[in-house]
């Protein structure tokens, strides 16, 4: 009896005590935020929307984007450790000049490492996670309409075909991830598989194309809060750059990776030569080029000197010469111009303070001033600024008056601009390399160069100390050293910086005008539309509209007041080039060259020399530029080999890390690595 | 309400009984105790022995008097006692019942010990059976000696002090004035014997008057064990417990874990820096098993109270009662949440019935660098600068022209200056003064311990009068403590115990805590040629009235703003007041349940601790100069013309600026009921514990962090004994804990335990004589450790998701407004399968006395597996997207090891004795299970698996390159991620996998692990008269640590606040390097370079691990000595003086600077003290 009650008792205060312990420990409160309240209502559910855009890669930022500087045609200084300022070499500068390795890849997109913005794969979770959650089935947010809710899974699907395609064009066949995986999975469950070349084309298009049906034309969208969303032509154009890609030498006929299988023996990359590849490519460009028309994307020519970047130059005073090197620059640096088909509104603050010249006043106001800003180190090659056509549009090496002048065999000895060449081009008294005299206006629309006018720095071109040009010091750039950067080369990328950009003559601070960092581009477009045609069928090809190659790269050349490429080559390429426009390969040539200018420095060269497979070429000449360091002209001019750099196949894709292969033993390498 | 019973009472109805419990409980586990009227313990005893054994005299004693009891050996139990006493108090009750008897007694705090008379041969006598005192009865005509007897340490007279002439039955016993009167003859041994105290052993002369005086057996003291939630006869532990000497952490140090190296088989501790107030020595139990991101530090309990390792170190030693370490996982099963790392278990002292004793002690102690840390002068230092500079970037740094305008010793001090910034701002040694003062004393109804002590810290910086405050180091510590315990009731005891620790600290800014290491560091930073501390005025500054710091721009003209560390201007521009204090409050009530169940008792304990603390900062902004190159003309009334860097930021009234606060508050509540009794030889005790556990920490700075920490935990041990020879032990903890899914809030962990005493059994008898003591003892069982993680991430079982992270988007083409949302981030996966980190553990001693029991081993071996090791996922691939790791309990570790302790106690003859004692630890680790990827066919060395916890791994260098050729043909080195530069002169490695690269691929295990595997301690203490000295040797071995080349690099610039500074070369670099002149590929310093960071030029390539940085060291050194002489009756006290030192000599292979501190040359260097104090009890 006594006992019984002495056991209840103590039964009746242990549960007691295990219940009130069990509270007592339970502290989290309830309303913790869980993913799930991520698509409760719109508002929250547009911020996830918002996060896979969020994931896309940065582009515009030259210490991380492959493109701007990773592509050898802009290089920078290693060994620039100035005093007093830490180093930054960027990763994509050493990837350049170390190579790659597989033990911890530069620029390792795939885990998001060592210089990569992004692991892409986190991206790509977002997106499946939106579009797993989105639907009010799925727990989705119910106040919002149906209208918009296929707009956003749209948008979040071209963003994730987006995503596959810069895997894709890294590394080329990718592992496909379609599903949010659950982390609890083990085993077989991660053990994924690369898919080949044509699977992984396939899975992006069908992403677009499923997109392309519910996103917006460009008409729709609100200029002030939605420009740089998805549109119908973005992904049209994506898709086209896709095929594009997938029909490109790279993979297309590529004997070097033939039978390169994965343990279940699937081969990833495709064997032969196909047309078909080239024809798909042709469609979907032309699809996307006929959408962007109807949108109203129109090459842009500069009627006004951009709104006046230039003060003292207007629609009214605009001088052929004016408008055909504004208007270049006007295209990649205004932002959403007509021409702009997708950009970014990324800053561009660090691309146009490294491309940024200073100019003789900001040189002598640099001591004592800190000089914070100071860029001036992306720097395209030699190489690269004498693959820009000479004025005549023609390469400068089958030029005829280049030829019968000497001009091109003395080209790297200096002399003292002609008249013509001291109003926009040159500053007069400026002794400069041959090189720089009778280029094409993009050439001088594109580089600054020692002696080099630089237009716009918000100087009216009346002013007597105007234009500011460019020029190495007394002393060489090395000057520089001591305060910040310097081009390696000599040269900078002025087209990557906007009209207005300048400095402030005491402090030497950056005042830069932002601009909407251009990805795809009207002239992009019409460039790779020449490249297909002629891919699958020489100069004859048309497209639905019944324009062939020369068309488009006529309307490119324009622009920059190049005769078309026929009446170019006929009138003024030596004896054994007349013809070249007139035959595939020579056309094809002719159309890379026209990209390689048109586009330079604008994120496509890095992507362009690999998807041609030219790169072993290319890359296996020596980079060259001019003395940095040289006291006078004389010193300055002296050609110099900057790096030597080695390239070999395996370097066409980006190698995998060792570590992610030792996680799951069915992926396998890239060839080579 | 009242609770008081009657011990009569053992009749009453069950009825009553049981409301009785059920108020208690309500009382004890809902803490609704209200009142409880205090009611003096009735002292007086009261009994009818009639032939009862002692054992069973001792517990009526109990009941009746409360006082706790200690029968030494089981022999002494079953002495049969005849006695009828009738209110005598309990001493003479003690003298009636032992009169005559094989056994004596002492009061040791609130228990009454027992243990055999000594010398005396009571076993082979059988029990007198007589009912009166036994006379003195003299066989002979002798002559009558009288002395008083006193406690060598402090001369109180010693009460119940056992006289014997030694080969005869005959004896007295000291009064309570320790006098005593026997009668022996000339030439008899009197043995003068106690419990607790060392004997002795006088020869009569002709003298009458004998006094001596006996040394306290501080063994004695260890009789009892403490054990977790209580106190455990020693004999009957079967757990491994480990006990110091509490003396022995008596160092001259404020910081109590400085001591504990080499002190006790089974605790390993390393000291890496000795900046005072961050000389936190780290300490593990056994060898650390575990290598996730748990905790791997032990369980720190000061009275039953967890504390921070801050608190223990805080802890003045003369406060302690005991210290021990519970080592297996009998021992720490009970504390389950938290007990598989160890527990370092502390009591503080309570009172003592009596008059009011107090014991006073001061020491002051001056502490000086262990080793000298030899930096190059000014001039070498440009010369190498100059060399590094050269060697990698063409360029001098320092122009010839300035290397010996400086060099001449009439230069002007302005202009080229060389500063010594070390000598100039700091001392090589620092003056701190200590003082306790305890007092103990009480009645029947209360006894109190109260204790204060003070210290003063003056720091290592020099004072300099220029500055319109004092901007010198003034630390003060008040630390305050009152234990009382008071008899509310017959059966109710109440503890009352506050402590406090106060923190006072005025000084230069950022300084608080570091007592100077801050100034120190900067001071090898700080350029000690590119401007003087201060300048002297110029024309221009002739007039200002204010220090002109010295500084440079960056240029030699002074063209911009201060951009270097100038240390002098540092502490010159402000100071600082810090206040950190802990306060904690406990209160602890123990109910004697006798009445409802013999042998049952309750207890309930009670504790609030809060740390708080703040910062203030008061400070100008020094004004910078520099002097403009080219201005020097020596003709000059004004030599030189300074520039002024900062004539608009500078400001020279003092600002305000507030500094950190932090506020944490710590309850603990534990209600247990413990039940001890024996039937006939059947020996049964339990144990129940109930307790909650809650922090909460006012500074977070996140949600998860602000929810408080908590443990609930149920534990229980159950004891049996059979015979004092059989014992046999269960123990399970129950814990919960917030930090766990509620699947696995609930750890369950049980463990086992059996001893044996095998000394006992009768088969022992003839080997008895050779080995007085044998006994062995084993347990098994699980131990839990729940803080896996950081407190930040602890609730993994739940996701981390920030609706608000950064935004994105950016669209638009307006670039004023462009639109963006904030982005989801998921900082973390809900994972709700993670659950307790759990510990096997097995533990085996053996327990040896031999030569009379002075000398005492023991032994253990222990192996433990530590299994469910949290680990992040290995195998997780990128493709998966995730944002954050994901843990598994995967991993899983052994560990194994020995410890060995010796004691050795004698004394020789008159007066003189000695303790020699020693211990011996050795642990080891193996990784198990590891979740690794799978290296086998790619580099199967860089699988972890089967390697030591915390085995340093690294790249094996070969040598260093002999030229530029041998690097172009030489795989490619990419050790630091990517392929920094390197040139010849620096260290090559070696490709291990051959192919071509030398990468993370390349990186094999080397060396031992960071923790020493091997620590041991050897002390002795010597004693004639008045005098004594003990001496203690501590030794580390089988550790490795990779020298901090990184840290160490000179010339390379390092910003401190905001501030840059080069640092300064160490001479040992100079000795063995490396340059283009002197190709040493054995150098000791590879090719100097004059950049940092990880594209630095050579640096980054050699600065990475590898076995060219690798020591493996072991040490022995002296760690103290202390001498104490005392000074009899010294105006009525016995002051007891005494010298100490610490850290004084150190035996090593490694000679650069002291082993101990590892990596770190230029870290603040272990210091050595030097210690004078006194000690006064009265």
């Amino acid at each position: 009896m006594i006992v019984k009650h002495k056991i209840y008792a103590a039964i009746v205060v242990l549960l007691l005590t295990a219940v009130g312990c069990n509270k007592y420990l339970d502290i989290l409160p309830d309303d913790k935020p869980v993913l799930e309240d991520a698509f409760k209502d719109r508002y929250n559910a547009e911020k996830y929307l918002f996060t896979c855009y969020g994931s896309l890669p940065v582009v515009a930022d030259p210490i991380n984007t492959l493109g701007l500087s990773g592509g050898g045609d802009v290089v920078y200084d290693p060994l620039n450790t100035p005093g007093g300022n830490t180093a930054h070499i960027t990763s994509t500068t050493l990837l350049f000049f170390n190579g790659n390795n597989t033990a911890n890849p530069y620029m390792n997109f795939w885990d998001g490492e060592n210089g990569a913005t992004k692991n892409i794969w986190q991206g790509i979770r977002h997106c499946n996670v939106f579009l797993e959650h989105i639907d009010p089935e799925d727990g989705g947010p119910r106040d919002m309409d149906e209208m918009e809710r296929e707009r956003w899974i749209a948008e979040v699907k071209t963003i994730k075909a987006y995503l596959n395609f810069y895997l894709f064009q890294l590394y080329g066949p990718i592992p496909i991830v379609d599903k949010v995986i659950p982390i609890a999975a083990k085993g077989e469950e991660l053990a994924f598989y690369r898919e080949p070349v044509d699977q992984v084309a396939d899975y992006i298009v069908n992403l677009l194309d499923e997109a392309i049906e519910s996103l917006p034309v460009v008409g729709e969208i609100d200029p002030a809060s939605e420009y740089g969303r998805f549109t119908k032509t973005i992904a049209r154009s994506i898709k086209a750059k896709t095929l594009v890609l997938a029909a490109s030498p790279i993979f297309n006929n590529n004997n070097y990776y033939l039978g390169y299988t994965d343990n279940r023996g699937v081969e990833l990359f495709p064997e032969g030569d196909s047309r078909e590849r080239w024809q798909r490519a042709l469609t979907a460009a032309d699809e996307a080029i006929r959408s962007a028309e109807e949108a109203g994307y129109r090459i842009l020519v500069s009627a006004d000197a951009g709104s006046g970047a230039i003060p003292d130059v207007n629609s009214t005073n605009i001088n052929d010469t004016t408008k055909a090197m504004i208007s270049l620059r006007q295209a990649v640096t205004q932002p959403w111009n007509q021409e702009i088909i997708w950009a970014t509104n990324a800053s561009t603050r660090q691309l146009q303070r490294f491309a940024s010249m200073l100019s003789n006043s900001e040189w002598d106001n640099m001591a004592g001033s800190g000089a914070p800003d100071i860029g001036q180190r992306h720097a395209p090659t030699l190489n690269v600024v004498e693959s820009f056509y000479s004025a005549n549009g023609v390469p400068i090496e089958e030029d005829a008056e280049w030829d019968q002048n000497g001009w091109y065999t003395n080209r790297y000895t200096t002399k003292l601009p002609e008249a013509d060449h001291t109003k926009f081009l040159i500053k007069s008294g400026q002794e400069t390399a041959l090189l720089h005299h009778n280029r094409s206006l993009r050439f001088y629309a594109s580089v600054g160069f020692d002696g080099g006018i630089w237009e716009g720095r918000s100087e009216p071109l009346s002013n007597p100390a105007f234009p500011n040009f460019m020029r190495h010091m007394g002393s060489g750039f090395k000057y520089g050293v001591e305060y910040g950067f310097y081009p390696l080369s000599g040269y900078l990328a002025k087209k990557m910086v906007h009209l207005r950009t300048t400095y402030t003559a005491t402090r030497v601070e950056l005042i830069y005008e932002p601009y909407s960092f251009p990805i795809i581009r009207l002239a992009d477009l019409y460039l790779l539309l020449a490249e297909c045609l002629n891919e699958v069928d020489g100069p004859g090809a048309t497209d639905s509209q019944g324009n062939n190659a020369y068309y488009y790269l006529d309307i490119i050349r324009a622009r920059s007041g190049m005769e078309g490429v026929v009446d170019s080559w006929q009138k003024y390429a030596s004896a054994p080039y007349k013809a070249k426009p007139d035959n595939q390969s020579g056309l094809r040539e002719i159309i890379r060259q026209e990209r390689l200018n048109e586009l330079a420095f604008e994120g496509h060269y890095y992507y362009d020399v690999r998807r041609w497979l030219i790169a072993e070429e290319v890359y296996n000449q020596p980079i060259l530029g001019w003395n940095k360091e040289g006291e006078n002209k004389a010193d300055f001019y002296t050609l110099k080999v900057l790096l030597q750099p080695r390239f070999s196949m395996k370097d066409y894709l980006m190698p995998i890390k060792t570590n992610t292969l030792l996680q799951n033993r069915n992926l396998i390498q890239n060839p080579g690595w | 309400m009242n609770f008081n019973t009657k011990p009569e009472d053992l009749q009453g109805s069950s009825v009553n009984r049981f409301l009785l419990i059920m108020k208690w409980i309500v009382a004890l586990i809902l803490l609704n105790l209200t009142t409880v009227m205090a009611e003096g313990v009735a002292q007086d005893i009261s009994l009818k022995t009639n032939g009862m054994s002692l054992l069973q005299v001792m517990k009526a004693i109990q009941q009746q008097t409360g006082y706790e009891f200690f029968i030494k050996s089981r022999e002494l139990g079953r002495i049969k006692v005849h006695a009828d006493i009738d209110g005598l108090p309990m001493n003479q009750t003690m003298q009636v019942l032992l009169q005559d008897k094989a056994a004596t007694w002492l009061l040791e705090g609130n228990t009454i010990v027992i243990k055999p008379r000594p010398n005396t041969v009571a076993e082979s006598k059988p029990p007198v059976p007589v009912r009166e005192p036994v006379r003195v009865v003299s066989p002979r005509q002798q002559n009558k000696i009288t002395g008083k007897v006193t406690d060598a340490f402090d001369d109180t007279p010693i009460a119940g002090v056992t006289i014997t002439v030694q080969r005869q039955q005959l004896g007295t016993m000291t009064d309570a004035d320790g006098i005593y009167e026997l009668e022996a003859n000339q030439g008899d041994s009197l043995i003068f014997s106690a419990i607790g105290y060392l004997a002795d052993t006088v020869v009569v002369g002709r003298v009458r008057l004998i006094n001596t005086r006996l040394s306290k057996d501080t063994e004695e003291i260890e009789e009892t064990v403490v054990v977790a939630f209580g106190k455990q006869k020693k004999e009957s532990v079967v757990s491994s417990i480990t006990t110091v000497n509490v003396k022995d952490l008596r160092t001259p140090s404020s910081n109590l874990t400085t001591a504990l190296a080499g002190r006790m088989a089974g605790l390993v501790a390393y000291q890496s820096t000795g900046a005072p107030g961050e000389e936190d020595a780290q300490f593990f139990v056994r060898s650390v098993t575990s290598f996730g991101s748990g905790l791997t530090s032990p369980l720190i309990l000061i009275d039953n109270i967890e504390m921070t390792s801050k608190d223990l170190a805080r802890l003045n030693p003369d406060d302690i009662a005991s210290f021990s370490i519970l080592k297996d996982a009998s021992a720490t099963a009970l504390y389950g949440a938290r007990g598989a790392n160890g527990v370092v278990l502390v009591t503080t002292k309570e009172g003592e019935r009596g008059k009011v004793k107090v014991s006073f002690r001061h020491e002051s102690s001056l502490s000086t660098p262990t080793t000298k840390v030899d930096m190059a002068d000014p001039i070498s230092y440009m010369e190498y600068a100059n060399i590094a500079n050269m060697t990698r970037h063409g360029e001098l740094t320092y122009p010839q022209s300035k290397i010996d305008f400086t060099s001449d010793p009439n230069r002007n001090p302005n202009v080229y200056p060389a500063v010594d910034w070390k000598d100039m701002l700091t001392r090589d040694h620092s003056l701190n003064h200590r003082t306790n003062l305890n007092l103990t004393g009480g009645g029947n109804a209360a006894t109190y311990y109260l204790a204060g002590s003070f210290s003063q810290d003056n720091g290592i910086l020099k004072v300099d009068n220029k500055n319109p405050f004092n901007s010198n180091i003034n630390l003060k510590k008040y630390t305050v403590r009152s234990n009382v315990n008071l008899n509310l009731t017959k059966n109710l005891e109440a503890k009352v115990r506050l402590s406090a620790n106060f923190d006072d600290y005025t000084g230069p800014i950022g300084e608080s805590g570091s007592g100077g290491a801050n100034t120190y560091g900067k001071t090898l930073l700080a350029n000690p040629v590119l401007f003087p501390a201060y300048y002297e005025p110029d024309y221009n500054t002739q007039y200002v009235d204010r220090i002109l710091f010295g500084n440079n721009a960056g240029n030699d003209f002074g063209e911009g703003s201060p951009g270097y560390l100038n240390p002098y201007a540092d502490i010159m521009r402000g100071y600082e007041d810090v206040r950190n204090n802990t306060l904690l409050t406990q209160l602890e009530l123990h109910q004697d349940l006798g009445s409802f169940t013999k042998g049952l008792k309750a207890r309930f304990i009670g504790s609030i601790t809060r740390y708080s603390g703040f910062s203030l900062q008061r400070s100008y902004d020094p004004f910078y100069y520099q002097y403009i190159r080219g201005t020097y003309d020596p003709s000059n009334s004004f030599p030189y013309q300074l520039a002024a860097l900062n004539p608009e930021d500078g400001y020279d009234y003092i600002d305000y600026q507030a500094g950190s606060k932090f506020v944490e508050a710590r309850g603990y509540a534990e209600g247990a009921l413990l039940y001890n009794r024996s039937f006939g030889k059947h020996d049964v005790g339990s144990l129940l514990v109930g307790s909650i556990k809650d922090r909460l920490d006012g500074s977070a700075n996140n949600l998860d962090s602000s929810l408080p920490s908590r443990n609930v935990a149920l534990a229980g041990r159950f004891t049996y004994g059979y015979g004092n020879k059989y014992f046999a032990e269960l123990n399970f903890g129950l814990n919960g804990s917030e930090r766990f899914d509620p699947r696995f809030r609930w750890g369950f962990f049980p463990s086992i335990g059996l001893g044996w005493q095998v000394s006992d059994e009768p088969f022992w008898d003839n080997l008895r004589n050779a080995v007085p003591k044998l006994k062995l003892r084993g347990t098994y069982g699980l131990v839990g450790n729940d803080v896996i993680v950081s407190d930040s991430d602890r609730f993994f079982f739940t996701s981390n998701i920030n609706l608000n992270g950064p935004n994105a988007g950016y669209f638009g083409n307006n670039f004023n407004s462009l639109t963006s949302r904030p982005t989801i981030e998921v900082l973390r996966y809900a994972n709700p399968n993670i659950t307790w980190e759990v510990s096997y553990k097995t533990n085996l001693a053996l327990e040896l006395g031999l030569f009379n029991n002075d000398l005492e081993l023991i032994a253990e071996v222990y192996h433990e597996n530590r299994t469910n090791i949290v680990q992040v996922r290995q195998d997780i691939p990128s493709i998966v997207g995730l944002t954050s790791n994901v843990r598994t309990n995967y991993g899983e570790a052994m560990g194994k090891g020995l410890d060995l302790t010796l004691n050795y106690n004698k004394s020789l003859f008159n007066g003189m004795w000695y303790i020699l004692r020693g211990n011996f630890t050795y642990g080891t680790s193996e990784i198990t299970v590891y979740d690794e990827l799978d290296y086998s066919g790619v580099a199967p060395w860089r699988s972890v698996v089967g390697r030591k916890v915390g085995q340093s791994q690294g790249y094996v260098a070969e040598r260093l390159f002999i030229d530029d050729n041998e690097v172009l043909n030489s795989p490619v080195q990419m050790v630091n991620g990517s392929n920094a530069l390197y040139q010849a002169g620096d260290i090559k490695y070696r490709d291990i996998n051959n192919d071509g690269v030398i990468d993370q691929f390349d990186i094999v295990p080397m060396g031992y692990p960071t923790n020493p595997e091997i620590q041991y301690g050897i002390g002795g203490s010597f004693g004639f008269k008045n005098f004594d000295i003990s001496a203690f040797i501590q030794g580390s071995s089988r550790f490795s640590f990779f020298m901090n080349a990184s840290a160490m690099a000179p010339f390379v610039a390092v910003t401190s606040g905001g501030m840059r500074g080069d640092r300064a070369m160490l001479n040992f670099i100079k000795e063995s390097l490396w340059t283009e002149t002197n190709r040493d590929l054995y150098a000791q310093w590879p090719r100097l370079s004059p950049d940092a960071g990880s594209e630095a030029i050579g640096n980054a390539n050699n600065f990475v691990n590898s076995n060219y940085w690798l020591r493996s060291a072991s040490y022995i050194r002296l760690k103290s000595v202390e001498m104490g002489y005392k000074i009899n009756d010294f105006y009525g006290l016995s002051p007891r003086i005494y010298a100490s030192g610490t850290n004084l000599f150190t035996l090593s292979a490694f000679k650069l600077w002291d082993p101990e501190m590892r990596g770190n040359g230029l870290s603040y260097p272990l210091q050595k003290v030097f210690n004078l104090g006194v000690q006064v009890n009265f």
